[in-house]
């Protein structure tokens, strides 16, 4: 079997139904992700040998409730089921559902079912039905459905994976022909339009027929003349879509209520929900419920800003190794220092913040896997949607404190459109992590620390004040925004809250270690090819202009100075007289009203790849050599001398005006790209930098005039 | 409808938001019951087919019930 023709194998269900979990337990460790073609809904794939002969792919489907599409996640279920994709054809659907919601969770097996795709359902968390004393009877659930076969599962321990497989082993090998009968009927005139409709497609099954009539202006992988055909139907017939997918919702239940009634038995009364009803007099109630909220965030918070430090320094201290290693064992000249500039620096630039991410979305996970999250929507959506936003969108505005990156790629769950884009237009304001190296030299240098109580001094309270600086303004942004950007769609907000439930931890690593890759793979290429061409402009100028310069830096090396301060200046000369010193002064007048020289330009220029780069530069502008110690770049900074007036150069107002810059603009290459990938046009990624580079402007503009002129 | 209340389904407001309910499960002639109101009034959690939905006012305020 070549890798073509695999057999492909989809897992689909309701969210909260445990499929992911049995994604990992099928696939383990043995996980890809990519996108599905044409969008951007992460798609992760699986192998899982079935048996010895047969290996599989698993497919791992966003959750929905039903076949028909709400969000962008939801719309690639139907794609994949409507064979859109011809190499993605798939073979069998597992349906998992949650054994604790029969009724709900059947409407989309139903649905399915009618489409005439081989499908096994599988009961999961079949273990807490029994718990609360409910016996499904698998024999009335395959009588009901012909050609199904049906396995009880407990994902979370695996019990029932191994009757999954052999079922999925009897169906390839039986090549076993599915015998379905549709669940639903339809009057007459809706039967003579789906003929018709059969008649233009080629589509044999009437519930797919049905599909396309309801969906085809969303199927763009249909041809125009066909949907014009379709079109011309819908208006011969007088085809109402919402009367006829309400009918049809309805009937279905009728038909669930029916066999569910049959199949389930309940042998004992148990209080259901025991545990849940308990913890949401704590996490619901209108005093604790918050308090409890900010103090798990606050933990979140700590955790990754305090116990994330120490695998930083390792990450950091082994690049500094590695990159000394290769000092020694290169020949000397422009490959090495491309490597180690160039690919190296950039590389590390991406790797120190995988603990930051790994840890915010083990929380993540953690919290969600629980069941809590879906509360903190619920208690944030009246909050978030005075600003234009949904519950959802607390998620991505939190995550945003780590890295944008990720933050922005977990806008996808948010269905409403306009909720959606303000959510990722605002997320660049949330402070990220690449922000710390800049604020810590910043405040240092600017704010004494001078202690308030405890073990809070004012270089802390400043902090704080520039993480609730960009939180303000990024609520005040989306506030605008609401004002300005018309709905195109209703929104809503319907929201399953879960019974709370223990966590699984290996599913939770499993998820946020794959999240790092999609930090990596989303943002590492660019931040790689930027730190390229940076290196580049900061290492070679025009030949000429920079031979003088070079020339001057030999002079200077006459004299007598130690041998790594002439390494260091020869360095600072160097980048003066390169492409970005050429841009720093050309640059400077239009810096020079926020307070910033031609220095400052330059590293406004190489924080574009990450902003931390902005460190890295001013320590090599200043000569202070590759030892990038917070202290040493900043005793260096604080001896600048303003030459007109001979006081420090690094004085309130202009530190104040560069910690407003970079709190506000959009200094980072890879937010671009994604908001690019992620909105699926330039549109949003223009108007977001040029807005954020504006806003950033005109805050510092204000800042350094205003403290300038106060402070002399 | 207080916290605890229970109600059944009778039918909805509108027309274009019920294709949603209806396939959350909240279908005429169901029983629902109050569960919990947000601190600001907004979203409610009701106790459908066993199993918890929030929402928000407005949209609850789109089923028609039947108080029991």
């Amino acid at each position: 079997m070549s890798q073509t023709d695999i057999y492909k194998i989809a897992l689909i269900g309701n969210p909260n139904c445990g499929k992911s979990t049995l994604f990992n337990q099928l696939t383990g460790l043995n996980q890809k992700t990519g996108n599905f073609a044409g969008v951007t809904v992460e798609k992760k794939t699986g192998i899982c040998m079935i048996n010895e002969h047969l290996k599989a792919q698993i497919i791992d489907m966003p959750g929905t409730y039903s076949i028909y599409p709400k969000s962008a996640d939801e719309k690639v279920v139907f794609d994949v089921l409507m064979h859109a994709d011809s190499k993605e054809k798939i073979n069998l659907v597992i349906i998992v559902v949650d054994a604790t919601n029969l009724r709900r969770n059947l409407l989309l097996f139903t649905q399915i079912y009618d489409i005439g795709i081989p499908v096994v359902l599988a009961l999961n968390m079949i273990d807490i039905a029994q718990k609360q004393g409910v016996e499904i009877n698998s024999e009335v659930l395959r009588k009901s459905f012909p050609g199904i076969k049906v396995v009880k599962l407990n994902a979370r321990l695996g019990t029932g994976v191994d009757e999954l497989k052999k079922h999925i082993s009897d169906c390839y090998t039986s090549h076993y022909k599915f015998n379905f009968q549709q669940l639903v009927s339809y009057d007459r005139s809706t039967l003579d339009f789906l003929t018709q409709i059969k008649k233009h497609t080629g589509i044999i099954n009437d519930y797919t027929a049905l599909l396309v009539a309801h969906e085809h202006m969303h199927m763009k992988y249909i041809e125009s003349n066909l949907i014009e055909k379709i079109k011309y139907e819908i208006a011969q017939y007088g085809f109402h879509s919402l009367k006829i997918k309400s009918h049809e919702t309805i009937s279905r239940y009728q038909k669930i209520n029916d066999i569910v009634s049959k199949a389930e038995q309940t042998t004992l009364q148990i209080e259901k929900h025991k545990l849940t009803k308990k913890l949401d007099k704590i996490f619901l109630h209108p005093i604790l419920g918050y308090l409890s909220m900010l103090l798990i965030m606050l933990v979140v918070f700590q955790a990754i800003f305090s116990w994330a430090t120490w695998p930083m320094d390792i990450i950091d201290n082994s690049v500094l190794v590695f990159k000394k290693y290769l000092h020694d064992s290169l020949p000397n000249g422009w490959f090495l220092s491309l490597i180690t500039e160039g690919v190296i620096s950039g590389l590390g630039g991406i790797i120190i913040f995988i603990p930051q991410i790994v840890l915010l979305f083990t929380f993540i996970y953690l919290l969600e896997d629980s069941g809590y999250l879906a509360r903190v929507m619920y208690l944030m959506d009246e909050i978030m949607q005075k600003f234009g936003l949904n519950g959802k969108s607390i998620v991505p505005l939190f995550s945003g404190a780590a890295c944008a990156i990720p933050a922005i790629m977990s806008t996808r769950t948010i269905a409403n459109r306009k909720e959606k884009l303000i959510t990722i237009f605002i997320i660049p304001l949330i402070s990220c992590s690449a922000r710390i190296p800049i604020y810590t030299i910043i405040i240092a240098l600017i704010v004494p620390p001078i202690p308030i109580f405890w073990f809070v001094n004012m270089q802390g309270i400043a902090m704080m004040c520039m993480y609730l600086l960009g939180f303000v303004v990024a609520l005040a942004t989306s506030w605008a925004l609401k004002v300005l950007v018309k709905p195109d769609e209703q929104s809503y907000f319907m929201l399953e809250l879960p019974d709370y439930k223990m966590p699984r931890f290996t599913n939770i690593l499993i998820n946020a270690r794959h999240k790092a890759y999609q930090f990596i793979s989303g943002a590492g290429k660019i931040i790689i090819v930027v730190s390229m061409f940076l290196w580049f402009l900061s290492t070679y100028g025009p030949a000429d202009h920079f031979m003088t310069k070079k020339n001057k830096s030999s002079d200077i090396s006459q004299t007598s100075l130690r041998e790594n301060e002439v390494q260091n200046l020869a360095n600072a000369t160097n980048l003066e007289a390169s492409y970005a010193g050429i841009f720093g002064k050309w640059i400077e007048p239009a810096i020079a009203p926020l307070g910033f020289d031609w220095k400052i330009g330059i590293a406004l220029l190489t924080s574009i790849a990450a902003r931390e780069v902005f460190v890295g530069t001013m320590a090599t502008i200043y000569s202070v050599g590759n030892d990038e110690d917070v202290t040493t770049i900043k005793q260096k900074l604080s001896e600048q001398t303003d030459k007109k007036t001979g006081r420090a150069y690094y004085n309130f107002a202009r530190g104040m005006s560069l910690l407003i810059f970079y709190a506000f603009a959009l200094q980072c290459m890879s937010t671009i790209a994604v908001v690019k990938t992620e909105t699926g046009s330039w549109k949003v990624a223009t108007i977001q930098f040029i807005y954020l580079t504006i806003l950033a402007y005109m805050a510092s503009f204000a800042t350094f005039q205003v403290l300038a002129q106060i402070i002399l | 409808m207080k916290v605890g209340q229970k109600s059944v389904i009778t039918g909805f407001e509108s027309e274009d938001a019920i294709i949603k309910f209806l396939e959350m499960g909240c279908l005429p002639g169901t029983e629902i019951e109050m569960y919990n109101v947000a601190p600001m009034g907004s979203p409610i959690c009701i106790k459908i087919h066993d199993y918890y939905l929030g929402l928000r006012k407005s949209e609850a305020g789109q089923i028609k019930v039947k108080m029991l």
